[in-house]
C-alpha cells in the first residue's frame, strides 16, 4: 500500500557543449532516490543583533542537517539572498561523537563570530566538531537522526556592516557517485543579521 | 433472515453483501462508499462506510436541533486484522465536503453485522489542489490513524478500527428506535452525567421541526447541543526574564479530537477534525511560561447510519469563535535536551515544516464530556512561536526534535 520510493530523474537540460568537446547531463534527482542529498531544515528563522562597538561583524547560523543515502559531493552552494551581505561563507560541520544523553548542545542555533574558532572579540561560543568549506565536501552515508551521534550540519556565516543581511535559504548543487548532478534548496529557514535594513518583526521588540 | 429484519438494509447494500459472501476468500476492493471487507470469522462481511462531514461553511448554518447529512465518499477499503486501509481519490470527494482551502473531514465506520459491533474514526485531509488529484498532507494524525504514503502523494491512510468493541445489541436497537420514532435524539442512552449535561452551553429543546428526514447521504445526524471549548494551540517556555510570544493564524487549520459513543458506552476519542478561518491574533510578549488557547465551538450529535441502521453519538468541532486567551503555567519546566545555542537576537519557529504543535489533552472539554480531546496546529508564516534572546545568548531546545523542526520549543540558560 505504501508508495514505494521511486527513482525519478528529470532531465532539465541535456546538452553537448561542442566547444569543450564533451557532454553534460544536468538532472534533478528525486530526494528519495538512491544517490541523493536531503536537506533536513527547519521551519522558521533567527536573527542576530549587532554586537556593541563594531562596524563590521560576522554572524553564524545553522541552516540544516545534510543526509545522503550514498556518497554525494557538494559542487556549489549558494545562499538565497533577500538582502546581500558584505561577505559570506558556507561550512560543513561534522560531529561524530554527539551524546544526546549528556544533554549537550547539538546543532548550532545562531552565534556571533565565525567557525572554526569563533575567535572574534564579540564571539561567545565554542563549538565541537570539524568545520570545512562546504564546496568540495563529500557527504557520506549519514542519517538525519542526530541520536546516532553522527551528523553533518550546514552552517552559514555572514559578514555584515551597518545595513545587515537577510537569507531566505540555501541552494546546493551536488554530484552523486553515478556522476549525476542535482540541486536541492532549503527555503524554510530565514537567517538575518540585523542592521539599518531592519526587518521589524524579526529584529526589534525584544 | 433475522439480520435483514434487524438492519434496514437498502437493496444496494444487500446486493453488495451477497457478492461479498460469494467471493469471501478474496480481499475485496470496491470503489464505493460501502465496502464489505472480509472478516475472519463472520458469515456476513463487515460493512465499511466512508463518509465526509459537510464543509465548515455549511456546518455552522445547521441550527440547534437541526439535522445534517454525512456525505457519501467513494473509497477503496482493504483490511488486515483490525487495520483498515482506506484509499480515497481526492477528485471523488463531494464538493459539499471540501472547504475553500481543500480541507475535508472524513469519517470511516466499520460495522460487524454478526455481533452488532460498530467503530468509527475521523481524519482530516487536505487536497493539494482541486485539479491535482493528490492529497496535500494530513491536517493531523492521531493514535488510531496513520498515513502510509509519502506526504505529497498519498491517497491511502490506515485506520485501526475494532467493531467488536461496543457490541451492545439492545442499546443499538433502542438507539435506532429512539432516533427513528421519537425524534428526541435518544438522550436515554447518552453516557453523560447530569452535571456534564448541565455544563453544555445550549441544548435543543423538544423534537426538531427542521428534521426533513433527509436520507440522501451515508448518515443522518441531529445536532443536540453545543458548547465552546478552550483549545491549546501553542506554548512558550522562556527563561531568565526573556520575552516569548505567539502569533496565531487560523488560516492553517487547527485539528481537534472527535469523540464517539455507541450503545450507551462512554465517549472516547477516535481521530480528529479540522476547523479553519481567516482571523488571527498576535499575543502580547511576556516572560512567563504559558499556553495559548483559542475557542472552538463543539457540537453533540446523534447520528444514524442509513445503510446499516446503527446509531451513535458524536462530539466534533464545528468552527472557531475567534476567542483567545493565554494561560500561565506553573510548576516544573520541561526537560527537553535537544538544544542549540543561540546568540542575541530573535528566534522563531514558523513555516509548515517539521512537526506541528500538538497536545493530547489540548481541547479542554472535560467538564461536558468527561475526557479531554487532542489538539494540533501547524506552524506557518502566520503562526509563529518567538523567543527574544538577550545579550550573552541562550539555548533553544525542541520537545521531539531539533528546535527548528520540533512541535514545542523551550528556551534554556
Amino acid at each position: 500500500l505504501t508508495a514505494q520510493p521511486r527513482r525519478r530523474l528529470v532531465a532539465l537540460g541535456l546538452g553537448c557543449t561542442l566547444l569543450l568537446g564533451g557532454c553534460t547531463t544536468v538532472a534533478a534527482v528525486d530526494h528519495r532516490s538512491h544517490g541523493s542529498l536531503t536537506i533536513h531544515g527547519g521551519g522558521g528563522g533567527a536573527s542576530l543583533a549587532v554586537p556593541d562597538g563594531v562596524d563590521q561583524w560576522w554572524g553564524t547560523f545553522h541552516v540544516a542537517e545534510l543526509c545522503a543515502d550514498s556518497p554525494v559531493t557538494i559542487v556549489s552552494a549558494m545562499p538565497i539572498w533577500r538582502s546581500r551581505p558584505q561577505s559570506w561563507r558556507l561550512w560543513v560541520r561534522r560531529v561524530d561523537n554527539y551524546d544526546v544523553h549528556k544533554r549537550a548542545t547539538s546543532v548550532l542555533g545562531t552565534a556571533r563570530g565565525t567557525p572554526p574558532d569563533f575567535a572574534e572579540p564579540y564571539a561567545q561560543i565554542h563549538l565541537s566538531g570539524k568545520f570545512a568549506d562546504a564546496v568540495g565536501q563529500t557527504i557520506e552515508n549519514t542519517s538525519c537522526d542526530i541520536r546516532s551521534g553522527h551528523y553533518v550540519e550546514l552552517i552559514l556565516s555572514v559578514k555584515s556592516g551597518s545595513q545587515g543581511a537577510d537569507a531566505a535559504g540555501v541552494s546546493i548543487e551536488y554530484e552523486n557517485e553515478r556522476g549525476e548532478t542535482a540541486t536541492v534548496e532549503s527555503r524554510g529557514w530565514r537567517m538575518v543579521t540585523c542592521g539599518s535594513r531592519h526587518i521589524k518583526w524579526l529584529c526589534s521588540g525584544s | 433472515m433475522t439480520q435483514a429484519r434487524r438492519y434496514p438494509m437498502p437493496r444496494r447494500l444487500a446486493l453488495v453483501t451477497t457478492a461479498a459472501v460469494l467471493i469471501a476468500p478474496l480481499t475485496i476492493l470496491l470503489p464505493s462508499s460501502v465496502s464489505p471487507v472480509r472478516s475472519a470469522q463472520a458469515d456476513i462481511p463487515d460493512v465499511v462506510t466512508v463518509m465526509a462531514f459537510p464543509d465548515e461553511a455549511s456546518m455552522v448554518k445547521v441550527p440547534l436541533g437541526g439535522t445534517y447529512s454525512m456525505l457519501e465518499v467513494p473509497a477503496t477499503v482493504t483490511s488486515v486484522g483490525s487495520v483498515y486501509s482506506v484509499k480515497v481519490d481526492p477528485s471523488d470527494v463531494p464538493a459539499g465536503a471540501l472547504s475553500d482551502t481543500g480541507v475535508v473531514n472524513l469519517q470511516i465506520q466499520v460495522t460487524d453485522p454478526d455481533t452488532g459491533g460498530v467503530d468509527t474514526a475521523s481524519v482530516s485531509l487536505q487536497t493539494a489542489s482541486a485539479a491535482s488529484g493528490k492529497w496535500k498532507r494530513t491536517a493531523t494524525l492521531s493514535r488510531s490513524v496513520a498515513v502510509t504514503s509519502h506526504r505529497h502523494q498519498f491517497s491511502t491512510f490506515k485506520v485501526r478500527l475494532d467493531p467488536s468493541r461496543p457490541a451492545n445489541q439492545a442499546s443499538r436497537e433502542s438507539n435506532e428506535l429512539l432516533f427513528d420514532r421519537d425524534g428526541d435524539g435518544g438522550s436515554d442512552s447518552l453516557p453523560l452525567t447530569a452535571g456534564q449535561i448541565a455544563a453544555w452551553d445550549e441544548w435543543a429543546t423538544g423534537s426538531s421541526e427542521s428534521d426533513t428526514d433527509d436520507r440522501s447521504g451515508a448518515a443522518s445526524c441531529r445536532q443536540q447541543a453545543t458548547t465552546k471549548v478552550w483549545t491549546t494551540v501553542g506554548s512558550s517556555y522562556p527563561v531568565g526574564g526573556d520575552n516569548s510570544w505567539l502569533t496565531y493564524s487560523s488560516s492553517e487549520s487547527t485539528s481537534t479530537g472527535v469523540a464517539y459513543s455507541y450503545g450507551g458506552g462512554s465517549f472516547s476519542q477516535e481521530g480528529t477534525k479540522s476547523t479553519e478561518d481567516a482571523w488571527g491574533e498576535n499575543f502580547p510578549k511576556h516572560s512567563y511560561m504559558r499556553t495559548y488557547r483559542i475557542q472552538i465551538r463543539y457540537r453533540l450529535s446523534y447520528c444514524y447510519n442509513i445503510i446499516t441502521g446503527f446509531g451513535w453519538y458524536q462530539v466534533d468541532p464545528v468552527n472557531q469563535t475567534g476567542g483567545t486567551e493565554s494561560y500561565a503555567l506553573s510548576g516544573d519546566r520541561p526537560d527537553w535536551s535537544r538544544c542549540a545555542p543561540v546568540g542575541e537576537g530573535q528566534w522563531y519557529r514558523g513555516v509548515v515544516r517539521g512537526t506541528d504543535y500538538s497536545n493530547s489533552e489540548g481541547a479542554k472539554i472535560y467538564d461536558v464530556l468527561g475526557i479531554y480531546l487532542s489538539s494540533s496546529h501547524k506552524y506557518s508564516t502566520g503562526t509563529r512561536s518567538y523567543y527574544a534572546i538577550p545579550e550573552g545568548g541562550r539555548r533553544i531546545c525542541g520537545s521531539n526534535d531539533d528546535a527548528a523542526t520540533a512541535g514545542k520549543i523551550m528556551e534554556r540558560l
